[in-house]
């Protein structure tokens, strides 16, 4: 039998050192209290992963990715988290967009509730601090709603082919995205340089939970790395210890006042399902989101559109479905308008990305019309620079509905302790009529113009929902304040806590409640006489 | 032989060279010359076509000064995107400013 370790008491012990347990950190050593964190993977610096061209983790229980099969037989569904310090912000895309208010109350469509048990007003301040602390770029003023922003980086400038949604989509809808890919230099970080492979950012521009608040946190928190978290035990209702195993075998066990499961939100309910002591709530493992999205290009637009030019590889989103598309459609769905996938190289580190194949796509298509017979006395590259100048690439991500079956349940447990997750996600039966309503909605607006549907993901590695938040645990596994029911000293800090996805990537969501997870957990401790 | 087989001779050749699409030097230069129009390329860019065969020069010539509106087939968009799409060609061909170090990671989007 391996050996086991005990290790020494801390007052919060965090289970991984993503974006949202750093910050949970960082608040907690503001308060004067032992934090311990338990990290799976080695802590690779941005030197190391430039170096191997990729943020693989040499441990043998980090293997990523693992693929699920989905609803259609040619699709699967590919879960890729990154399994080392930092976690996932380090090949994120860096957008930082709000929940809208209306996504924290909005009813039921075709699934189950999607009321959070907390407000967005609630929410708002943390918000605020989230986006001071990861130093996000964005436009105070120019936002999709009424609210308090205060961004501390300008917005990256719009870029033509931005500009030239704004007759498209609406002038007022057409606006900054907020973003860590910095708009200008910060903290010793370099300004974007918009090479659109920020899978890897090559300058260190993308913030990331790395180069953000490690930083402030590295000597002050003890970091355990190369550690897998495989059980949490639990008696008479409270947390008594947590078990992880290391590279050879040997079981680490820790003890803490408080537990916050900090992982991304496939790995985060496998550890609640593998743990025998812990409750199993009917929501563990169900109504699992991603956010599946789908690009739609635009030719002959009669626009200024400049593919190729942009300060970032997004500068600019679109709000028009944001809130909801149509009441008999109450779904969000964000735009994304892609100048990156018109930058001119390919990628020149190993990360796998979409822009070579987009770009090949609409080259391919724009060398079909401006070959089409009829010259009118100009050659072909007149015609292929017409083309090119006036068209549009918009991705949308759109708002999946939390269904009971869309479940993340483990498949099996390897030798060395990795959970291997088995993903049940349908796709919502309401993606084909967003995409023709956005299609109608852009011929209304330009006549002549040809709209393509390029491609469509089932999901863009938002881990969503399956350990959903809500007031009692007959409908959730967690509460307001993120603690487990039940269960009086544990937490979960995941975008696994959603009760809905809104169309707004979720990292912003959860460093707003980390912060506030932070806040709430000193006085837990307080009140609890801790 | 005399002067008349021998050019009586040479037309022979050049006949079934030319029917079974082996390209001869004045004719090859006269099809680049109309490729090179036909695309809209500069005097310094017609060393483009060399990732062409002289065979899919031809392909491509004949398409392209094929009047209609029909649309345009799958193997003449393959030889176009051959011809400029790759990281150094397309910005060129859109006379978009030059990328000043094609082995920089940062040379990516053009800024305004």
């Amino acid at each position: 039998m391996a050996s086991c370790v005990s290790e020494t008491d801390a007052d919060l012990c965090i289970l991984g050192t993503g974006v949202a347990g750093m910050l949970l950190a960082e608040r907690t050593l503001a308060q004067g209290r032992r934090v311990t964190m338990i990290e799976r993977g080695t802590p690779m610096t941005w030197e190391d992963r430039l170096r191997q061209k990729s943020h693989k983790d040499p441990l043998a229980f980090n293997v990523s990715p693992l693929n699920s099969p989905h609803d259609s037989p040619e699709r699967v569904y590919e879960f890729e988290p990154v399994y080392n310090l930092g976690g996932s912000t380090n090949h994120f895309f860096g957008n930082m967009p709000r929940f809208h208010p209306a996504h924290f109350a909005a009813e039921p469509f075709g699934g189950a509730s999607r009321r959070w048990p907390i407000t967005y007003a609630e929410l708002e301040p943390y918000y605020v601090q989230a986006e001071q602390r990861l130093r996000v770029a964005g436009h105070s003023e120019r936002t999709p709603f009424t609210g308090r922003f205060d961004y501390p980086l300008p917005p990256h400038r719009l870029a033509p082919m931005d500009r030239a949604c704004e007759p498209i989509f609406g002038a007022e809808h057409v606006m900054p995205v907020p973003t860590v890919r910095a708009s200008a230099s910060v903290d010793g970080r370099p300004a974007c340089c918009g090479t659109s492979t920020c899978g890897l950012c090559p300058v260190n521009a993308k913030g990331t939970a790395l180069n953000t608040v490690y930083p402030s946190i590295r000597d002050r928190v003890d970091i355990k790395t190369g550690l897998l978290a495989t059980e949490i035990q639990c008696r008479n209702g409270r947390v008594t210890s947590v078990t992880a195993v290391d590279r050879d075998g040997d079981c680490h066990t820790f003890r803490a006042n408080q537990f916050v499961v900090a992982c991304n939100g496939i790995d985060s309910c496998m550890l609640l399902q593998r743990s025998p002591d812990v409750p199993k709530h009917p929501s563990l493992g169900r109504y699992y989101m991603d956010h599946p999205d789908f690009d739609l290009v635009m030719y002959g637009t009669g626009l200024k559109s400049r593919p190729g030019y942009g300060d970032s590889a997004q500068t600019g989103m679109v709000t028009t479905f944001f809130e909801q598309v149509a009441p008999d459609l109450p779904v969000s769905m964000l735009g994304e308008i892609k100048t990156g996938i018109f930058s001119s190289g390919r990628p020149p580190i190993g990360i796998p990305t979409d822009i070579v194949s987009a770009r090949d796509f609409v080259i391919n298509d724009l060398l079909g019309r401006s070959a089409r017979g009829s010259s009118k006395g100009r050659d072909l590259r007149a015609r292929f620079k017409d083309e090119w100048q006036a068209t549009v690439y918009v991705r949308f991500l759109v708002e999946t509905q939390p269904l009971e079956d869309n479940t993340v349940s483990i498949k099996s447990i390897e030798a060395n302790g990795q959970a291997i997750p088995l993903v049940r996600l349908r796709y919502p039966d309401y993606m084909g009529e967003c995409i023709d309503r956005v299609t109608r909605f852009v011929r209304a607006k330009l006549s002549g113009v040809e709209v393509r549907h390029v491609t469509n993901e089932t999901g863009v590695q938002h881990w969503l929902g399956a350990t959903r938040m809500a007031e009692t645990s007959k409908d959730g596994c967690v509460d307001a304040q993120l603690r487990y029911h039940d269960v009086e000293n544990l937490y979960v800090l995941s975008a696994s806590t959603y009760p809905s996805c809104s169309s707004a990537n979720p990292t912003i969501t959860l460093g707003a409640l980390a912060l506030r997870l932070g806040d709430h957990l000193k006085a837990a401790s307080e009140s609890a006489g801790g | 032989m005399s002067d008349f087989d021998r050019r009586s001779l040479l037309r022979m050749v050049v006949a079934v060279l030319s029917a079974a699409g082996v390209p001869l030097p004045r004719a090859e230069a006269a099809q680049t010359e109309a490729l090179v129009a036909l695309l809209g390329l500069r005097p310094h860019e017609q060393r483009w076509l060399s990732v062409l065969t002289a065979d899919e020069r031809h392909q491509l010539q004949s398409a392209l000064a094929t009047p209609g509106d029909a649309p345009v087939a799958p193997r003449t968009i393959e030889l176009l995107g051959r011809l400029v799409s790759r990281r150094s060609r397309l910005f060129a061909f859109l006379e978009y400013p030059q990328v000043a170090d094609t082995r920089s990671v940062c040379d990516g989007l053009m800024r305004e």
